[in-house]
């Protein structure tokens, strides 16, 4: 299964892709909650977070993955707010112990899989401190996920972003 | 005045507040702690900045950068304030569960990228790594035992505050505290609080 995760309108997207099986597509629809750091996705309902909305299995549907899709504005080198939320919200994807990976501490996995991640950020005149800073985000996100970084791609405009999207 | 803005989910429980709070003890002027919880007007977002003389925001790493609750009051306040906001300085004190401090490094970098964007002036963060112990040890003076680092941290950031210069960013651990005694107390740690929910340990690997 691909998750797409993005901060555009639903109909921005292209048909093959709001009608695709494979495809599940994560979007804003204005209610998202934020996550509150209160671990109770791994000390109270381990595996789901405690806030119900329709976000609240993001944990489950990573576990489920083989890809993630996300395109998201640039917010001076973070994703915007609302993919940042999904991505606050996730987390019970991964087990509340830790581990060393790669010299650094981290979360021990939940599930199996690896996922590939590719990333597509878009905004006006995104700065070179910008794109290193979201680069590394990316990075550390796939190293704290035990993913793999497929691509991290900038574009000017949500339009030029989604032309170039890999399908 | 210095504001001493909190953007923690936790609030006044929270180990980024009990960090703003000892630096508030090494401020020799006027603090206001604000929480960005409460902060929900435009107008409320600019009188932080207009009744300050710098401002100091509060932050956990969440999933390797700022919590969404930061960016979005940094996308608003890029959306509201720019060209208008009054050019104070910017400081941060950021915090971790994890051990390393070098893993801070990307929410200070969001920060200072904000401040390029609305042409604020970036004055330097502490970063503090192994934040879920240290949020817990008031009772040891700033200049003992495992606090010695991060004391000494707090009190360079406080003499750049007083004075609005600008600091490279600084990087703090326990001191003398190793890294693999902190991920054994750590990861115990899970199961007991997971108990105190009702939850066996084996429950907490559970997958859905």
């Amino acid at each position: 299964m691909k998750i797409l995760i993005h901060d555009l309108k639903n109909e921005d997207l292209p048909d093959v892709i709001k009608s695709s099986q494979d495809v599940k597509i994560i979007s804003d629809n204005g209610k998202i909650k934020r996550c509150t750091g209160c671990f109770g996705c791994w000390i109270k309902t381990p595996g789901q977070c405690i806030l119900e909305d329709e976000y609240q299995r993001m944990g489950e549907l990573l576990g489920k993955a083989e890809e993630v899709i996300l395109i998201s504005r640039c917010s001076f080198g973070s994703y915007s707010s609302f993919v940042k939320n999904v991505m606050d919200r996730s987390i019970s994807y991964m087990l509340p112990g830790f581990t060393i990976r790669e010299h650094e501490m981290h979360h021990k996995a939940r599930y199996h899989n690896h996922i590939k991640l590719r990333v597509y950020f878009y905004g006006e005149e995104i700065t070179q401190a910008e794109k290193n800073t979201a680069e590394d985000l990316v990075r550390a996100n796939a190293l704290n996920f035990q993913g793999i970084v497929e691509e991290i791609l900038f574009y000017p405009d949500k339009y030029k972003c989604l032309e170039n999207v890999k399908w | 005045m210095v504001i001493l803005l909190n953007c923690s989910f936790r609030g006044e429980k929270s180990n980024t507040r009990y960090f703003l709070g000892q630096l508030e003890t090494l401020l020799n002027e006027p603090c206001r702690h604000a929480a960005l919880n409460r902060i929900k007007e435009e107008q409320e977002r600019a009188e932080l900045f207009s009744d300050a003389d710098a401002i100091v925001l509060g932050m956990p790493l969440y999933v390797d950068g700022p919590p969404a609750q930061a960016v979005e009051f940094m996308e608003r306040l890029y959306e509201e304030g720019r060209g208008r906001l009054k050019r104070i300085p910017v400081y941060v004190v950021a915090n971790m569960g994890f051990y390393e401090s070098r893993q801070l490094h990307i929410l200070l970098s969001v920060v200072k990228n904000w401040c390029a964007r609305l042409d604020l002036s970036y004055g330097g963060g502490l970063a503090i790594g192994a934040g879920e112990m240290m949020g817990g040890l008031g009772k040891i003076p700033l200049d003992q035992g495992p606090n010695k680092e991060m004391g000494q941290g707090l009190k360079k950031l406080a003499a750049h505050i007083g004075k609005r210069t600008d600091t490279e960013d600084l990087y703090v651990e326990p001191t003398g505290f190793p890294r693999r005694l902190y991920l054994l107390a750590a990861g115990m740690s899970w199961g007991r609080q997971a108990k105190k929910n009702g939850v066996k340990r084996k429950e907490i690997k559970r997958r859905r």
